[in-house]
């Protein structure tokens, strides 16, 4: 049983105290984020990027990818409470979460989500313990080739599948590459792009593009519309906390579907927790004898939902690892912190990080356990946050990315840096462009670009070279694939509503 | 028959794509290209910046498909963050981390709808206390508190 010594191995790792504290920062980071709407996890991820500098790696990933998954439990609190998706993935919860509080059972609706998540999140983990040596022990001999497809499909998939316009997502994967070939060339050691500035010879720092992209301009979208919310004022008593024995009989299933499905949608690149869920509640009420209870306040439809968008939180987490591949923006970050320790993001991370991957793991199970401690009893505590003013938190966030910014190599260069990535970001999201496949070409396009290149030194110049592998053609004709399904289905739906949320 | 329209979200992001990738090729082709065998610095973003040329007419095109209205910048909203930031990164290293702080909270504070500065006034010394126990003192960054 080679996974279970690994998981011992990965407790004894996650079970220190450096590593513990990361991971109660993260779970506790992410809980508060996930309650304040309007203030996403890849904000503030990208805004504690700058600290994991002075971290180990383990604790710096344990912390960052707490925030990530902390948020998914913490969105759920307001969606049920006030009718008020602390985040993208949670508002399918709202349809049945809300009309339970209003019946008075609130507080079963967010005893079942906890648990809901919990459930969720341990299969996606278990997945991930038994996955991921498979998957390394695939792409470990992959040549140039297969790799640069695998990029390739990988980039191709993540920006086509999750946002409307399939052209629009590409075109902004091409634009991040550039971005991403800043700086000295390893090559040929000639400077590209760095326009005689020395500070941008060593690339651009994906903390500071991500700060400007995700932290600005999300500041610069929503400053000045406040919204009211110092007049919420409502408690959850400790009586309302059980569920019945029916409640219990009717989740259990949907639980273990939306676990199932959530686990399946979240290692696809681009598909992350909110389609997750979206897809979980659509199989439940299809599925369900008795459709008509659905939004009037169905435990199943908070249960379902909830598993499936922690299951994918988690699961997401397997190609990143085990491939180096990142899904989506917040995946990349990871990646990106990963890089910051000097770490090469790719399959031999967890051949040569064994105690990287297993802690990492394990603390994946110690954040969730924490996420249920601190929801249930807390969750009156959570709710008195929300009266923070966003008139004190955005000038907070402003003054905490200029000095993150700044202090990353005490240089004025690097605010200026952020402030115009998050222009970019701004005037980007006007014009309805989805920002995320963005940093996934920034941090994927150096590795492309040397998997390409060692492709036709190797094969000699023939261009040919990619296709006359099966597993690389493979690829390359999935990705393809992938294209014109998207454009098919995009000219379908030419005269539906386009869905503008992003998955980050 | 509809006259050829193209909507002003895809013609202004189509042509500044365009105007992105062709100078991504330009600069590309300073660089050495190489050979087949063995490219060269210039030749990967070179090509990238072909697929960007070639990605904007399909964008353009979109806005045929697409009929969201184009959502304008505010300006008395984004121009006090603009300055908030640089007036921090002015500061920083000349009136110190004190000055930064209250330049960059006050600022963002014009951005908001009623303004409110004695709030702002408030947020910005606690902030500033905070920043220079934790970072200069405590941390010992390599940051100046006052000039």
């Amino acid at each position: 049983m080679d996974i279970l010594v690994n998981l011992a191995a990965g407790f004894s790792v996650a079970a220190q105290p450096s590593a513990l504290l990361a991971c109660f920062v993260g779970v506790l980071l992410g809980t508060l984020i996930g309650v304040l709407p309007g203030l996403g996890p890849m904000a503030v991820i990208s805004l504690l990027l700058p600290i994991t500098y002075h971290l180990s790696p383990v604790d710096a990933l344990v912390m960052l990818s707490g925030i990530f998954y902390g948020s998914q439990y913490g969105g759920s609190i307001t969606s049920i409470l006030l009718n008020l998706p602390g985040e993208a993935s949670s508002s399918v919860t709202c349809l049945d979460g809300h009309p339970m509080a209003k019946q008075g059972r609130g507080g079963v609706a967010l005893v079942m989500t906890t648990v809901a998540s919990f459930v969720g999140a341990c299969f996606s983990i278990i997945l991930l313990a038994t996955m991921a040596p498979l998957l390394v022990s695939f792409v470990k001999n992959f040549t140039d080739q297969q790799y640069f497809a695998l990029i390739l499909l990988g980039l191709v998939a993540a920006s086509t599948m999750s946002v409307g316009s399939a052209a629009k997502g590409i075109v902004m994967v091409a634009v991040g590459v550039i971005f991403g070939l800043v700086g000295v060339d390893i090559d040929s050691g000639a400077a590209r792009f760095s326009y005689g500035r020395l500070e941008l010879l060593d690339g651009l720092n994906i903390a500071v593009v991500a700060m400007g992209l995700f932290g600005i301009s999300e500041i610069l979208l929503n400053i000045g519309s406040n919204v009211d919310n110092t007049a919420i004022s409502k408690r959850v008593g400790w009586r309302e906390l059980i569920p019945t024995r029916d409640d219990w009989k009717r989740s259990a299933l949907p639980i273990g579907r939306g676990s199932f499905f959530g686990a399946l949608i979240g290692v696809l690149p681009g598909a992350g927790a909110t389609i997750a869920s979206f897809f979980a509640y659509a199989v439940e009420k299809r599925s369900s004898k008795t459709p008509e209870r659905f939004g009037k306040g169905a435990i199943e439809g908070v249960a379902a939902p909830e598993a499936a968008n922690n299951a994918a939180a988690q699961a997401s987490f397997i190609p990143t690892l085990a491939l180096g591949i990142p899904g989506s923006a917040t995946m990349a970050l990871m990646l990106g912190a990963l890089m910051i320790q000097g770490i090469v993001p790719g399959p031999m991370v967890m051949v040569n990080y064994p105690d990287l991957f297993w802690g990492l793991l394990a603390s994946f199970w110690i954040g969730n356990v924490l996420l249920v401690i601190l929801n249930i009893p807390l969750v009156n505590v959570w709710i008195l946050l929300l009266r923070v003013p966003y008139r004190i938190m955005f000038p907070t966030i402003l003054f905490f990315v200029c000095l993150g910014a700044y202090t990353l190599k005490f240089s004025v260069f690097d605010v200026y840096c952020v402030l115009g990535f998050g222009l970019l970001g701004y005037f980007l999201r006007l014009l309805s462009f989805p920002v995320a496949p963005l940093l996934l070409g920034l941090v994927l396009g150096p590795m492309l670009e040397e998997h390409f290149r060692r492709s036709l030194l190797l094969a000699k110049g023939n261009l040919w070279t990619f296709f006359q592998n099966p597993v690389s053609a493979t690829f390359l004709a999935i990705a393809a694939a992938l294209i014109v399904f998207s454009v098919i289905s995009q000219i379908r739906n030419r005269n539906k509503p386009r869905r503008e949320e992003e998955e980050v | 028959m509809k006259a050829f329209r193209i909507n002003p979200q895809e013609l202004i992001g189509g042509l500044a794509l365009l105007g992105f990738g062709g100078a991504v090729m330009a600069q590309s082709s300073q660089y050495a290209f190489g050979t087949i065998n063995r490219p060269g610095p210039g030749a990967f973003p070179f090509g990238v910046g072909a697929v960007i040329c070639l990605l904007a007419i399909p964008v353009l095109l979109e806005g045929r498909i697409n009929k969201s209205e184009l959502a304008m910048p505010q300006l008395d909203r984004i121009l006090p963050i603009i300055l908030g930031i640089v007036a921090f990164a002015l500061l920083i290293t000349t009136l110190g981390l004190v000055a930064a702080t209250f330049a960059v909270v006050l600022l963002a504070a014009l951005a908001e709808r009623p303004v409110r500065l004695p709030t702002a006034t408030i947020l910005a010394t606690g902030l500033a206390v905070f920043a220079v126990v934790v970072f200069i003192v405590l941390l010992k960054l390599r940051l100046k508190a006052f000039w």
